[in-house]
C-alpha cells in the first residue's frame, strides 16, 4: 500500500468515525447504529494484509476513542480495532476466496463489542450491561453483514487501485 | 487531549448531525407525521410540567423551599444546545455531544434538561463542544425526590432498560405513577433541584430488598434527543442555602 494511498485510507476512516457519531444514529433504523469503521477498517485489512490492517485499525479506534462524545478510557477502542485489523488481515494473507470476506466481517462484528467491553472494563470502565450484549450483537452482525458488499470493495479500490480478484 | 482532538472532530460531526437530522427530518415528513407528532409531544410536555409543577407547588412547596427551594424550577438559566452526536452503541455507554462549549459558559457538573426533564449532566467540555452523561447510561446516578411524599432516593441508569430507582427509606411508600424529581446538589451541580426526571412504573419490594427499588418511567425520550438545555445559572431560591453560619443549640433565656 502506497503511502499516498495509506494517507486517503486514513482520512477515509476519520470521515467513517464522524459519520458514526453523527450522522447514522439520526437514520431511523432499528436496533443499535451501524459499525461503519468497524467494516470499513475490515475492508483496508482484506486488501492490504495485516500490517496495514493493524495501523489503520489502531488509527480508526483512536479517533473512536477521542471524538466526543466519547468518555471512555481511551485506548478501548484503538485496542479492539487494530486486533480486528491485524486478525483480518492474518485471515485475507491466508484466504484468497471471496466469502472469507463475509466470514471475517461477521467474527469481527460479533466479537468486537465483546473485546471492547473486555478492554474498556481492564481499563477501569465496567458499565457493560451484560443484558444488552445479545440484540447489540444480533443488530451488529446483520447491519455489517449489509454494509460488507458496498464498504469492502471500495475499500478494496481505495486500497489497492483496482477491484482485487479475491473480494466479492 | 480529549479537548483538543474535540476542537477538529466536533465541527465537522456539527456538519454531519445536520445533514442526519435534515434527512431524518425529510424521511418524517414524507410519512406525514412530523408535524403532528412534534405539536402532540409538545402539547403534551407543557401539561405535564404544569401539572407537576401545580404538585409540587400545592403539597410541598414551602417545606421544599425552605429546604432546597426547589419550587421554582421556571427560574433557571437555562442555556439551548443541540446534540450533534450520540455515543455509538457499540460502547454501551449513553453520551451525547452538544454544540456549546466554554466559550458559551458550559462548565464540568451542569446540569442538561429539556422540555420533557432531566436529560443529564456535562461530563466532559472543550472550547465549542461538550459531552453529556445521559440519565440512562449505567454509570449515571441521580439524587431524587418523589415529588408527593418528598421520599429520598437514588436513580441508576440501566442503558436500554429502565433507571432503577432504590429509596433510602426502608419505610417508605411509593406506588406507579409517582412524579420523581431530582433532589438537587449544593450550588445545583451536577443536578439543579426540581426536575422532573420520570414515574414511577413498577415497585419490587419484597423481604430481601432492604429499601424499597422500583422502575423508573423516564419523561425523555433518550433515543430521539436534539435541543436540550444546559442549566447555567440556577435562581438564588433554587440552591441550597448554605449555613451562614455554623448551628448551634438555642438558648432561652431564663431556662
Amino acid at each position: 500500500m502506497s503511502p499516498v494511498r495509506a494517507m486517503a485510507a486514513a482520512a477515509v476512516l476519520i470521515v467513517a468515525v464522524v459519520a458514526q457519531h453523527a450522522f447514522l444514529p439520526w437514520l431511523p433504523l432499528p436496533g443499535p447504529a451501524p459499525d461503519l469503521v468497524l467494516v470499513a477498517v475490515a475492508g483496508l485489512a482484506l486488501a492490504a494484509g495485516s500490517g496495514a490492517g493493524t495501523l489503520l485499525g489502531f488509527l480508526a479506534g483512536l479517533a473512536l476513542d477521542l471524538a466526543p462524545p466519547a468518555n471512555h478510557p481511551i485506548g478501548a477502542w484503538a485496542m479492539c480495532m487494530s486486533l480486528a485489523g491485524y486478525v483480518i488481515g492474518l485471515a485475507a494473507d491466508a484466504t484468497r476466496r471471496g466469502v472469507a470476506a463475509y466470514l471475517a466481517v461477521t467474527v469481527a462484528a460479533a466479537v468486537s463489542p465483546v473485546a471492547y467491553a473486555l478492554g474498556a472494563g481492564a481499563l477501569g470502565s465496567a458499565r457493560t450491561l451484560v443484558g444488552e450484549v445479545p440484540g447489540l450483537l444480533v443488530g451488529q452482525v446483520v447491519y455489517a453483514l449489509l454494509l460488507t458488499p458496498v464498504v469492502v470493495p471500495a475499500m478494496a479500490r481505495l486500497a489497492l487501485g483496482r477491484s482485487s480478484g479475491r473480494l466479492p | 487531549m480529549r479537548e483538543a482532538t474535540a476542537t477538529v472532530f466536533a465541527p465537522a460531526e456539527q456538519i454531519f448531525g445536520s445533514m442526519g437530522r435534515a434527512l431524518a427530518q425529510t424521511m418524517r415528513r414524507i410519512g406525514g407525521q412530523d408535524d403532528q407528532v412534534a405539536a402532540l409531544r409538545r402539547e403534551n410536555a407543557e401539561l405535564r410540567e404544569q401539572a407537576l409543577a401545580s404538585q409540587v407547588d400545592a403539597r410541598v412547596a414551602q417545606e421544599l423551599q425552605q429546604l432546597l427551594g426547589t419550587a421554582d424550577r421556571g427560574r433557571y438559566r437555562v442555556l439551548p444546545a443541540r446534540v450533534i452526536a450520540f455515543g455509538p452503541a457499540q460502547g454501551f455507554a449513553r453520551t451525547v455531544a452538544i454544540d456549546l462549549g466554554h466559550r458559551a459558559g458550559v462548565r464540568s457538573d451542569m446540569t442538561v434538561v429539556n422540555g420533557d426533564g432531566l436529560v443529564g449532566r456535562v461530563v466532559e467540555v472543550s472550547a465549542d463542544s461538550a459531552t453529556v452523561l445521559l440519565a440512562v447510561d449505567p454509570g449515571s446516578t441521580v439524587g431524587v425526590r418523589i415529588a408527593d411524599t418528598a421520599e429520598m432516593g437514588v436513580l441508576t441508569g440501566a442503558g436500554d432498560g429502565r433507571p432503577t430507582l432504590r429509596l433510602l427509606d426502608p419505610q417508605a411508600a411509593v406506588q406507579p405513577g409517582d412524579d420523581v424529581v431530582t433532589l438537587g446538589s449544593p450550588r445545583a451541580q451536577p443536578f439543579a433541584a426540581g426536575i422532573p426526571i420520570g414515574e414511577i412504573q413498577q415497585v419490587r419490594a419484597g423481604a430481601s430488598r432492604p429499601t424499597p427499588v422500583a422502575t423508573v418511567q423516564p419523561h425523555v425520550d433518550f433515543t430521539a434527543l436534539d435541543v436540550v438545555g444546559v442549566v447555567v445559572e440556577p435562581s438564588t431560591a433554587a440552591t441550597h442555602a448554605a449555613p451562614r453560619r455554623s448551628p448551634r443549640p438555642i438558648t432561652r433565656k431564663g431556662a
